[in-house]
């Protein structure tokens, strides 16, 4: 084994290379932007390029993949991380730009090929949307790095990421139906975030939200009904008149007529309170 | 509720539209126009049907779109290249109805024709296998469906090589192994076949299993190709061997069988398979050595023809076969122990008939008085002696020529070693004289034999004495010949080197241990302490200042008398031993022998010496009056003790007084027999006259008369009185049974000392475990006979030095302290 000291200095070694095109034999190519990589980098880090790169299809004769269906920015990231084990989620242009050398395509050139998702526009969603790329691409150690750094940006009391957060996973990225860690996630936090999230999204937000994303809507519904159901229920008798109330189980309302305690009045209206507990895992 | 979502993510697919543009693609690839294609746009379309949960769907288009393509393209343009005749092959006609050149051109491109769709299948598959990695990855892993490489290979084995060629014909495959088949049986008749090709296809069987599952010992080559292979092969093979035990000799054989196995080892190698290799050695070893190893042994050019014929790397070869099935070599052994022992008996037997035969008819120019006068039997122990040295060189021979062949042929193999071994013990030990005529050969090599040798060379005939001397069983027997040789050697001074005689001793030593070689010691020890005393002896004498020039001067060997055999030196008269000590010597020799006795007994209390003057000698200064030419002449004679004795009574005598066989007798009390061959040697022997006989005639009868022979003449100053049974000879048959005696009773003694030495230590011990201790530990002395430690456990047990433990389970005994 290599001592770690080795093993830091080589991953600082490699990190010079990044977006580097000094030795570079292969060319990524996505919307207008084209990053100069080594194959034998991208290679060691996914079966998917290692297949890319040295099979007898187009792209393994001119070294050269263009990536379609992709954000440009999200590639940027799969490929830094292939070099530094890292990537920075941050969606600010500036910090991109500044630790790049990508050269970028000239306008109207074929290959700014319409996408039909947005591109993600903060951390949470730019997570969401490398994690997906790893499943794609086989970077299984960039996969769980994703889910991370997902869960570690989470803040539930943020409308704006929480509904950024639905719209990536549920509707953005596509993943297998099995693969569900970005899902429980997004609908842990929406529970967590409860009626504050509620109010912080606004009633018109929230429906559009929910009409726009029926799953996450189904999946927080079965989630929340499941919670009740069975055991003793709390009821609360109001006098019609005064508005007192008392508490009772539903057996003691069975078996004894009311009076208000306040006022002579004998009629009663009813209400059942229900309690439920739902388990949220931790992600934070 | 799933209907209702479906189609609202923002990537949907259709998988028609979709498929239409893989299939496509593939059909690019099968065509080998793959380098327009996007492995990442193929990628991405089997990635979102995949993910749309249709890996299925598509899972089973590919696998059908593969089918047709092999049933459809790939399969007419194999069986294109099926012609006539590699069509009948697999009824067995096909090889009477074509040459093998037509059959080899044939099958050369059918070979090629199914090697190159084999590997188109491969690489597209690999392609396709690319393409659908994620389909690989998720559908098949999820629902433990081979992968599609794995499915597309076992759909190559059903649309190309399990199905028929035509219909109601045999399956491509059987055609594929009786082609092959074929062109190795034309190899084997030394034809050129494209091995390459073969080898092409055995990898593609080789790739192949029988189900899907891929199971590692169900690959098509071990199923449907290797048995057929073996088969055939142990056929072939079964015909080569037999044809060639009749029709070449075994060393051609040998050649032979080693060339084919080698050749198949390549064939395997550079044709079929390696991991056929030991299969296929295994049947040709079988049919070509195990099955055959004993008919090639005992063929008339067999191993009894390369042993007489000193065939030495033909011998290697059937060596080398046999060690090929048998780590024993087990025929080969006993052959060369049958061929040993029928050799070492013919060595023995002309042993026994030399020894034994009648001595031949003596020429006149043997005819030395000194032997005229003898009986026939010293001519005959002359013979057993000659016989001897030649069994020992014999045997030597035999040895050596063995192990040469041991060495050259047989790698130094110790298995074989072992047996060989045991066959020489064997025949050593079957001679019943051996162990006498291998001491007898050192004997006559200390005396003679390393006279004008240099030290490399005795230092090899003393190996190879210690060599014969390892295999002795009866190493006490032989010790007790050893000592009565040597005893001689030393007393009479006929040793060349005493440094050479105490080399054999070390080497003895070394090889039979310190307790064999202890009383050989002693002896050499008796004789440097005797120099030792003689010139203390003689210092003292001179001391004494008594300066008689006349003085008889005395030489004296002290034996310690247990550890000398002397009666070697009894002869034949032993009866009269007790005489010995009654001896009437001369005045002036009694004078010295009491002065010396004196001077030991003070040296050493408490010693007792006896005299044996029957083994002395003696330099006596004699004077003839007319010995030069009629002038007087004085000479040194070298005679025994009693000779001088006889000699010393005519010094005091007149010239014409002559003495009776009676007189002398009385005179000196030398017994009869003793005196008898000493006159013999002075009044009969012509070079020794020195006395005259009355009447004059070979034997020495009563009342025979003898006087001072002054008419002796000899040119010779020095000379020595024959003295009767000085050397080491073959013991006659009397002196056999009485060593054979003798060596019984300390057998006895050892066996009585082994059993107490165990039974002491050990307390009780059942009877069958005794035995073997006893055994064991005598075995570097002697293999003891059974009945006689029965015997010998019998007699402890009389004189109470053992019971019996009679409630034991199985019979034991019990030390009585």
């Amino acid at each position: 084994m290599a001592s770690s000291k080795a093993v830091q200095s080589f991953r600082n070694a490699a990190k010079d290379y990044l977006f580097n095109d000094r030795f570079s034999d292969f060319t990524i190519v996505c919307e207008d932007q084209e990053f100069k990589v080594h194959r034998c980098f991208i290679c060691a880090q996914s079966k998917w390029f290692e297949r890319c790169c040295s099979g007898i299809f187009e792209e393994g004769k001119t070294n050269r993949v263009h990536l379609r269906e992709e954000h440009a920015s999200v590639i940027a990231n799969m490929i830094s991380f292939m070099y530094t084990f890292d990537y920075n989620d941050s969606t600010s242009s500036d910090t991109f730009k500044s630790t790049s050398t990508e050269h970028t395509l000239p306008k109207g050139s074929s290959s700014s090929k319409h996408l039909t998702s947005p591109a993600p526009s903060n951390a949470l969603q730019m997570n969401a949307w490398v994690y997906a790329t790893a499943e794609k691409y086989e970077i299984l150690d960039l996969k769980a790095l994703a889910l991370e750094k997902f869960k570690q940006h989470a803040d539930v009391t943020n409308a704006d990421d929480m509904l950024g957060a639905a719209w990536a996973v549920y509707k953005h990225i596509s993943l297998l139906e099995t693969d569900r860690q970005l899902h429980d996630t997004v609908r842990d936090m929406w529970l967590l975030g409860g009626k504050e999230l509620i109010a912080n999204i606004g009633p018109e937000a929230l429906e559009d939200c929910f009409a726009s994303i029926p799953k996450l809507m189904g999946e927080l519904l079965t989630m929340l009904i499941g919670a009740f159901g069975g055991g003793a229920k709390t009821v609360r008798q109001f006098c019609k008149t005064c508005n007192y109330y008392e508490l009772f189980t539903t057996s003691d309302v069975v078996s004894k007529e009311f009076v208000c305690s306040k006022c002579p009045s004998k009629e009663a209206r009813e209400s059942v309170r229900l309690t439920g507990q739902v388990a949220v895992k931790k992600f934070w | 509720m799933g209907n209702r979502f479906k189609g609202l993510n923002g990537a949907d697919v259709d998988f028609e539209t979709t498929w239409k543009v893989l299939e496509t693609a593939f059909k690019e690839i099968h065509t080998k126009n793959a380098s327009a294609l996007s492995f990442e746009e193929l990628y991405r379309n089997a990635y979102k049907i995949v993910l749309k949960k249709k890996g299925e769907e598509l899972y089973n288009n590919v696998a059908q779109f593969e089918a047709n393509w092999l049933s459809g393209e790939v399969r007419n343009r194999v069986v294109k290249q099926l012609t006539a005749p590699l069509l009948l092959l697999t009824d067995g006609t096909g090889r009477s109805l074509a040459t093998s050149a037509e059959r080899r051109v044939a099958g050369e491109s059918f070979l090629r024709a199914l090697k190159e769709s084999w590997e188109d299948h491969q690489v597209c598959m690999g392609m396709l296998t690319d393409v659908l990695m994620y389909m690989d990855r998720v559908y098949c892993t999820d629902h433990r469906q081979p992968s599609i490489f794995a499915k597309a290979m076992g759909l190559f084995r059903d649309q190309i090589l399990r199905s028929p060629v035509r219909p109601e014909s045999p399956d491509l495959i059987e055609v594929l192994t009786s082609i092959v088949l074929d062109q190795i049986q034309m190899h084997r008749d030394g034809e050129r076949i494209n091995s390459h090709l073969i080898k092409s296809n055995v990898y593609m069987l080789e790739g192949l299993y029988e189900s899907d599952q891929e199971v590692e010992d169900a690959k098509l080559y071990l199923r449907l190709f290797e048995p057929y292979f073996l088969q055939t092969s142990a056929m072939f093979y079964r015909e080569e061997g037999e044809r060639l035990l009749k029709e070449s000799d075994a060393g051609t054989y040998c050649k032979e069988a080693k060339r084919r196995i080698e050749e198949e080892s390549d064939r395997c190698r550079s044709t079929l398979s390696e991991s056929t290799t030991v299969k296929i050695q295994r049947v040709v070893e079988d049919e070509l050595i195990r099955h055959k190893m004993k008919g090639l042994i005992e063929m008339d050019s067999g191993v009894q023809y390369m042993v007489d014929n000193d065939k030495l790397y033909e011998l290697g070869l059937v060596f080398e076969l046999e060690a090929r099935v048998d780590a024993r070599k087990t025929e080969l052994t006993k052959a060369m122990q049958k061929i040993i022992n029928e050799m070492g008996t013919e060595i023995n037997n002309a042993a026994i008939n030399t020894s034994q035969a009648p001595p031949t008819a003596p020429s006149a120019q043997d005819e030395h008085g000194d032997d005229r006068q003898k009986p026939g039997g010293t001519r005959q122990i002359n013979q057993q002696t000659v016989a001897a040295l030649k069994w020992v060189e014999n045997v030597l021979a035999l040895k050596t020529r063995f192990d040469n062949i041991w060495k050259t042929a047989f790698a130094s193999d110790q298995t074989v070693h072992t047996a060989l071994e045991r066959s020489m013990g064997e025949i050593i030990n079957a001679f019943s004289r051996g162990s006498e005529y291998i001491s007898l050969f050192i004997d006559e090599n200390m005396k003679k034999g390393i006279r004008d040798k240099t030290e490399a060379e005795i230092d090899a005939t003393l190996e190879q004495a210690i060599t014969t001397v390892r295999y002795l069983q009866d190493k006490d027997i032989f010790e007790t010949y050893y000592k009565k040789h040597l005893c001689k050697r030393l007393l009479l001074k006929k040793s060349q080197s005493i440094d050479v005689e105490k080399q054999m001793i070390s080497r003895m030593k070394l090889e039979l241990g310190n307790s064999f070689t202890l009383k050989l010691e002693a002896m050499f020890k008796d004789m440097t302490l005797s120099e030792e005393l003689t010139s203390g002896y003689r210092k003292h004498v001179a001391q004494l200042g008594d300066a008689d020039p006349k003085r008889v001067d005395l030489s004296v060997s002290v034996l310690t008398s247990m550890t000398w055999p002397l009666e070697a030196f009894r002869g034949a008269s032993e009866d009269e031993r007790e005489g010995r000590s009654n001896i009437i010597f001369a005045a002036s020799i009694e004078r010295i022998k009491a002065g010396f006795e004196q001077f030991y007994s003070k040296k050493h209390s408490g010693r007792k010496l006896t005299w044996q003057t029957n083994m002395g000698d003696a330099d006596v200064k004699a004077h003839f009056p007319r010995s030069k030419n009629g002038r007087p002449m004085t000479h040194d004679i070298n005679c025994s003790t009693y000779a001088m004795l006889i000699l010393l009574l005519f010094n005091s005598l007149p010239s014409t007084t002559s003495l009776t066989l009676e007189e002398i007798q009385a005179k000196t009390n030398i017994p009869e027999n003793d005196l008898k061959r000493n006159l013999q040697s002075l009044a009969v022997a012509p070079k020794t006259r020195f006395l005259v006989k009355e009447p004059m005639s070979r034997e020495i009868n009563a009342g025979d008369r003898f006087s001072y022979n002054e008419n002796f003449s000899s040119k010779i100053i020095k000379i020595k009185v024959g003295v009767v049974s000085a050397g080491n000879k073959v013991e006659g048959d009397r002196e056999r049974k009485e060593t054979e005696k003798k060596n019984n009773d300390s057998r006895g003694f050892a066996i009585e000392a082994a059993v107490v030495r165990i039974m002491k230590q050990r307390k009780s011990l059942p009877h069958a475990q005794l035995l073997t201790e006893t055994i064991s530990q005598l075995s570097t002395q002697f293999k003891p006979d059974v009945n006689m430690i029965k015997k010998k456990i019998e007699s402890l047990i009389e004189r109470e030095y053992l019971e019996r433990i009679e409630e034991a389970a199985v019979p034991s005994y019990k030390y009585l302290a």
